[in-house]
């Protein structure tokens, strides 16, 4: 596939901050329930995490170990129990309700694993809303969508409603809406999760293009092997809890063979 | 397109979804305006309707609002519900929660202004067909076929402020709201329940309870305490029975081998039990009072005729002290023979006036009171040739027997406006003669018409020697003649009647007829039907879409469900099948519970109202309209349903 679009020429609001890492997380702890309930339920324990620019980052895990809750703590969808979350250079604890819903307006582009399209609108349209959500309008916007549609092959399905599409290309469309205003940070939650094998690697080679050619900081979500293997590091949770790391320095083919060793060590119950 | 314009289609295209609610809203305020407007007609409060209807009405008036404000409610909630995905989707993509605050208090403002709009419209459209419908059923007109202003003023201020406030905390709750919260609201997490055979017997008992309580009530009005509390007792005794009754059940059931379908449809309403058994049970008992409520009073209505036989027995009656001799029995044998009536029965008999006071008791409660002394053989006579007139009276009858010297019958026939007798021992005064007497029974028999003049209806019977003495010295004033015609057909009296009270009017004669009373009662009756089926009607019509919003609320849910279903090689028709089944419980459960409930009320109704045929026949026509009302929701709700969740097949 030939991506002609350069998404992210620059991180958008991240200039002259080259040494800010997108994505910081302090002792990130994270409780479900009633407090010392008999209920209550821990979801992170002690995380920490971070994410410098330009890196790709698949968290992984046994269901259950958290990685959703990390990842909603990091788009600010959550409130941490306590420990403290920074995205681009900004502690979210620190901000209102709104603050955060503005940061993540401006700087952060969420990709789910059921799409989450309104049914309602165009795929265009769709793609258009964070644009129109910060008062762009006229004929550049309009190209801009183009722009980004036509990078992710979507293009010629603009004036189509989400359920007149294939599964495929409505994770496009939520992908082109994710990157249609330029985000420091990609958030991916399972996005290969309800894709056939085919769209899944497309979306995964897509997915490593952005970060290669474009610089894209992503963290994504996954429990496939396969999809993390396209990313630079993979870091493992289990019960809450930061388990191991994987770096990935050479083919990828090398890479997911070391990250299925490493989940056989994981199910076993030893540390790597 | 900016972002107003990409709302603006969003919500246009979700237009199915504004009208579930848009469309009882509408109906909502054009009832309160078509109410409202009546009420502030000068006819109504001045009129011949009189303070009875106006009290029925205003009170109507006010049981309308309350049941539109919680619907209206309930509806906005749903439909929120509905889209909290959406809202959770804008959150995710930045917009901030005091932004989506806003965007739903506008909303909900919008659609609140385009609901009063239209129902005034509407109300204002329907007013000559509702003022038309007064006019036949009522035999009144209340006035011109125009909405007051006060009308717009009063509705638009009433809903409006229902709206705003609305507006207000609807779009509070959301914004307080997490987008993972929002997220889970759309689809929300439910658990399978466990069967809970214990707490399924213990409503089950305590419905049977409440049941048994409302049917053996005895024949006095219930009081409000007592109505509230039965009326609790039933509602909790319901929603337990159909949250642990149909979990035990379901779970039962799939012990038991089912077929593949079966099982589906069993797991999918166990797991969704939480949900419907709320909804069941408030449309249980909404349509179990929209059915008590338009049942008795068409049961009344029905019975009107034989209410009005009752009241006044007698097809003709007057009444004149002792001594006036015009208008003589065989005079108004003759009207009534030259009108086309055949006299069945007449008498010519006279009666004593007295007081009667309780002894031992205080005057406010003990007396005296009127009372009119008839000797028992008359009494007995009168009944008998009543019952050759109108045989249905011989539930009432029941004839005098010997009395002592100093015993009495008490004739009491209405009791629902009277307490319990203070005690048996009273003093009859006739003229000077004063009598100790013991109250041997009551009976609650209609000889003499009510409000015959100079007579009471409430009658004491004794026998004759006592009759004998009273009679001997009392005075002139107190000794009455009473003559009485039964004819056929008493419809067709109207000219008898009309003749006998001119012949009659210039004397002190009182003339009373059964033809008099039934126009009099037609009005009242006529508009305890009008308004109960209206408020039944719009309960109805607010139960149909309270069920297909709910039914849509899991659209998304079933979409998914249905569509793995078929990748598992379920047919198209077995899925519509199972959804049939499922909608068609949805709506006829509730009826189920309904119709129970009303049932017993409607027994408990005829504890107070002896019409029991009438009032029985009535109620099973209502049952049935109602059934098919909702059949007719059912039908649409499910083509409707298929079309949006069967287009993923």
């Amino acid at each position: 596939m030939n991506y002609t679009y350069v998404v992210y020429g620059k991180v958008q609001g991240m200039e002259g901050a080259e040494d800010m890492n997108p994505v910081t997380m302090r002792d990130v702890t994270k409780f479900y329930g009633r407090k010392r309930g008999a209920d209550m339920v821990s979801a992170l324990q002690g995380v920490n995490l971070t994410v410098s620019a330009g890196e790709f980052v698949s968290i992984m895990g046994p269901s259950g170990s958290g990685k959703t809750t990390l990842l909603n703590l990091l788009a600010g969808l959550d409130r941490p129990t306590s420990g403290t979350v920074e995205v681009a250079g900004q502690r979210l604890d620190a901000l209102s309700p709104d603050a955060v819903a503005r940061l993540r307006r401006s700087r952060v582009g969420f990709v789910f694993q059921d799409f989450n399209l309104l049914d309602t609108l165009t795929l265009a349209e769709n793609v258009w809303l964070p644009l129109a959500l910060e008062g762009h309008k006229g004929p550049e916007t309009a190209e801009r969508v183009s722009q980004v549609m036509t990078a992710l092959g979507v293009d010629s399905l603009s004036s189509r409603y989400p359920y007149e599409v294939s599964g495929g290309q409505q994770q496009r469309a939520a992908v082109a809406r994710a990157l249609v205003s330029r985000p420091a940070l990609l958030l991916a939650d399972e996005p290969t999760g309800n894709l056939d094998s085919g769209a899944a690697q497309d979306l995964l080679a897509l997915l490593s293009t952005l970060h290669q050619e474009d610089h894209a900081t992503i963290v994504m979500v996954t429990h496939d092997p396969f999809a993390a293997s396209y990313s630079q590091r993979v870091i493992l949770l289990r019960d809450g809890q930061v388990y191991g790391a994987l770096h990935r320095s050479g083919e990828r083919r090398v890479f997911f063979q070391e990250i299925l060793d490493m989940l056989a060590v994981v199910e076993s119950g030893n540390r790597p | 397109m900016n972002w107003r314009r990409l709302l603006f289609k969003n919500s246009r295209r979700q237009a199915a979804r504004y009208a579930s609610y848009l469309a009882p809203s509408v109906v909502a305020v054009a009832v309160a305006v078509l109410f409202v407007n009546f009420l502030l007609e000068p006819g109504t409060t001045t009129g011949p309707l009189g303070r009875f209807i106006e009290a029925l009405l205003t009170v109507s008036a006010v049981v309308v609002v309350l049941f539109s404000a919680f619907f209206l409610l309930y509806f906005h909630r749903l439909l929120l519900r509905l889209r909290s995905p959406e809202f959770a989707l804008f959150t995710v993509l930045g917009v901030t929660p005091r932004q989506i605050g806003r965007l739903i208090a506008r909303e909900t403002a919008v659609l609140g202004v385009v609901a009063i709009v239209c129902g005034w419209v509407l109300g204002a459209g329907l007013s000559p067909l509702f003022d038309w419908t007064l006019e036949r059923v009522l035999a009144q007109s209340p006035g011109p076929w125009n909405v007051r202003p006060a009308t717009f003023l009063v509705t638009g201020t009433l809903f409006g402020a229902m709206f705003f406030v609305d507006a207000l905390w609807s779009g509070t709750r959301i914004r307080r709201q997490s987008p993972i919260a929002l997220f889970h609201a759309g689809r929300r997490t439910q658990t399978t329940r466990k069967p809970r055979p214990f707490v399924a017997l213990l409503s089950l008992a305590a419905l049977g309870s409440g049941y048994a309580l409302v049917a053996s009530h005895g024949a006095k009005p219930p009081s409000l305490q007592w109505t509230l509390g039965t009326l609790a007792l039933v509602t909790v005794a319901t929603y337990g029975l159909l949250r642990s009754g149909l979990s035990t059940f379901f779970h039962w059931r799939r012990r038991s081998s089912r077929s593949g379908m079966r099982l589906v449809v069993g797991a999918r309403l166990l797991h969704r039990l939480s949900d419907h058994a709320g909804t069941y049970t408030v449309v249980a008992i909404l349509t179990g009072m929209a059915l008590t409520g338009f049942g008795a009073a068409f049961g009344i209505q029905a019975g009107t005729a034989a209410n009005a036989v009752h009241v006044d027995p007698w097809t003709v009656q007057w009444v004149a002290p002792l001594g006036i001799h015009e208008p003589s029995l065989s005079a108004g044998k003759r009207i009534a023979h030259e009108n086309g009536l055949r006299i069945q029965a007449s008498t010519d008999i006279s009666v004593l006036s007295g007081n009667l006071w309780y002894q031992h008791v205080s005057a406010d409660r003990g007396g005296p009171v009127g009372v009119t002394v008839m000797p028992r053989t008359v009494f007995n006579r009168l009944g008998s040739l009543l019952l050759h007139s109108h045989p249905h009276l011989g539930v009432y009858w029941v004839p005098v027997p010997p009395l002592g010297k100093r015993e009495a019958v008490l004739d009491l026939p209405y009791p629902l406006l009277t307490g319990p007798l203070p005690n048996r021992n009273i003093n009859l005064r006739v003229g000077t003669r004063s009598l100790s007497l013991t109250i041997r029974t009551v009976t609650q028999t209609r000889v003499l018409n009510e409000s015959a003049g100079g007579v009471s209806d409430l009658l004491l019977i004794v026998n004759r020697s006592t009759y004998a003495k009273l009679a001997a010295q009392s005075a002139g004033a107190d000794r009455w003649s009473v003559r009485s015609l039964g004819a056929s057909p008493w419809q067709a009296s109207g000219p008898t009647v009309t003749a006998l009270h001119h012949m009659a009017a210039p004397s002190s004669v009182t003339v009373t007829d059964t033809w008099t009373s039934y126009r009099t009662s037609i009005p009242v009756f006529a508009s305890l039907v009008f308004t109960s089926g209206f408020l039944g009607g719009l309960l109805c019509l607010m139960v149909g879409a309270l069920l297909s919003l709910r039914l849509f609320a899991q659209a998304q849910e079933d979409r998914r469900q249905f569509r793995a279903l078929a990748r598992m090689g379920a047919t198209p028709s077995e899925t519509r099948r199972m959804m049939t089944a499922e909608i068609a419980l949805l709506f006829i459960l509730p009826w189920l519970l309904g119709a129970a409930d009303s049932t017993v009320a409607m027994t408990a109704f005829t504890h107070l109202y002896t019409m029991t045929a009438a009032v029985w026949t009535a109620f099973m026509a209502v049952m049935i309209v109602y059934l098919l009302a909702l059949l007719g929701f059912f039908a649409a709700s499910r083509a409707s349903y298929w079309r949006q969740v069967g287009r993923a097949l």
